[in-house]
Formats: structure tokens, C-alpha cells, sequence
């Protein structure tokens, strides 16, 4: 487990949403994630920062976590990006009724592309418990979004 | 103009081109290509050296950042999970 999880994380630009930056938290992938960060391979969308932001208990562990959160590389929510969301919510909207259906966090995420990297890849717990086993059941379970 | 140093030739595009019109304009008149694309060549170094040292500040300070919040993931208490889940749900009520 532990290895499969390591070779997950070598290298690959990560975008982190809620609950994969939750995953910092948990044991079993602490110490990848850990080491993720401090290579400076994972970033975080403008959501991220809301959402973690909001759960910060007061003012003082508000500006620390406003601080910690410059560990993750920014990326920007631009116009390019909303337009990707769309497009990709329009996609899922094709494909059948009430598919589009999805929180619209997670389009915008989904759609924030690690600048230095062609290849992309939301940290959600899927992909943190398996990433390249296309055969996995949690990946079925994992994001819908269509491909890039 | 003879000179004992050396000499280098570039080729000029479009971009070579733009810089050296915006960049006369800060010149005498009548100063040569060559002396524009000297200083040019000077600032640019300068530039990038900036920007190498602007990135090297801004890894120490991520790192530093990184390890901070990698102190927080290690303690229980750390974070508020009930209140960071609550932040994505937040998001469907509108």
C-alpha cells in the first residue's frame, strides 16, 4: 500500500482540493503528502483558500493557516479556467438529464491546470488510494468530470 | 569601429526588433543598434539574476510555510476537519 501510494505521488503536479487536503491529516498517506508539499508539487486554487480559511477556529489561526497555505503554489481562478468548468459541465449536461449535477467547486478545481505541467491530476482520496488501477472501484466512484 | 574584443552576431526577429523600437526611444538620437543592444543584453542580465532571487525568496518562504503547516497535520487538533468539511457542503446551499 504504502509503495503503490509513494510512486502515486513521485513527481506529478497535484492540484489539492478540500478533502484531499484533508488527506495531510490522515497517517496512512501523511508522509507522501507531506513530502509532496515540500518538493512544492501540490497547489491550490483560490477555493481551497476559502474553504480551509473557513474552517479556522479565530483570527489568530486564521492569518496562520492564511500563511501555511503559501506552502501549496498558486494557481489563478482565471476567465480561461471558468470557461473550461463550463465547458465541462456543458459536456456532462450532453451526456445525459441531471448528469451536470455537480458541485460547481469541483469543475473549477478540476479545471485549474498546474502551470508547469501538460499532465493533470486533482489529489482527490481516489487518487490518493489509487491512482493508475483503472480497474479500482473507487475510481468508478471518483470524479465524473470528462477528460481533458 | 576595429576593437581587439570580441564580437557577436545575432539574428533579428520580430521580437529583437520590437525591443530594439521601444528601447531607442530612451537613447539619443542617432545612437547605433549595436550600443542599444548592448544595454539591452546588460538590463536583461540583470533582470533574470532579479528574478532568480525573487524565486529563490519565494522557495524559502514556501518552504518555510511547508513546514509549518506539516507541524499542524501532525497534531490532532491541528485543524478543525468538522468545520473544513462543512466548508465544501457551505458550497450547495447556497
Amino acid at each position: 500500500m504504502a509503495a503503490r501510494v509513494s510512486s502515486a505521488f513521485k513527481g506529478k503536479a497535484l492540484v489539492v482540493d478540500n478533502s484531499a487536503f484533508q488527506r495531510g491529516g490522515n497517517e496512512i498517506v501523511r508522509a507522501d503528502w507531506l513530502q509532496a508539499l515540500e518538493e512544492g508539487n501540490l497547489y491550490r486554487s483560490p477555493i481551497l483558500e476559502f474553504e480551509v480559511l473557513y474552517s479556522a477556529r479565530n483570527a489568530r489561526e486564521h492569518a496562520e493557516l492564511r500563511d501555511e497555505l503559501e506552502a501549496l503554489r498558486p494557481l489563478e481562478l482565471s476567465e480561461t479556467v471558468v470557461g473550461a468548468a463550463l465547458e465541462a459541465q456543458a459536456e456532462l449536461a450532453r451526456h445525459a438529464a441531471g448528469f451536470h449535477r455537480l458541485p460547481h467547486q469541483d469543475y473549477l478545481v478540476q479545471r485549474s491546470p498546474p502551470p508547469t505541467n501538460s499532465g493533470y491530476c486533482t489529489m482527490t482520496p481516489t487518487s490518493i488510494a489509487s491512482p493508475s488501477n483503472p480497474r479500482s472501484p473507487s475510481k468508478a466512484s471518483g470524479s465524473p468530470l470528462p477528460e481533458r | 569601429m576595429p576593437t581587439k574584443k570580441r564580437r557577436y552576431t545575432i539574428t533579428s526577429d520580430e521580437k529583437v526588433e520590437v525591443a530594439l523600437r521601444r528601447t531607442r526611444r530612451s537613447f539619443p538620437p542617432g545612437t547605433s543598434d549595436s550600443k542599444i543592444l548592448a544595454a539591452l543584453v546588460s538590463r536583461g542580465e540583470e533582470a533574470l539574476a532579479q528574478a532568480s532571487q525573487a524565486e529563490e525568496d519565494y522557495e524559502q518562504r514556501r518552504r518555510a510555510a511547508a513546514k509549518r503547516l506539516a507541524d499542524r497535520f501532525r497534531r490532532p487538533e491541528g485543524l478543525d476537519y468538522a468545520a473544513l468539511r462543512e466548508a465544501s457542503a457551505q458550497w450547495q446551499r447556497g
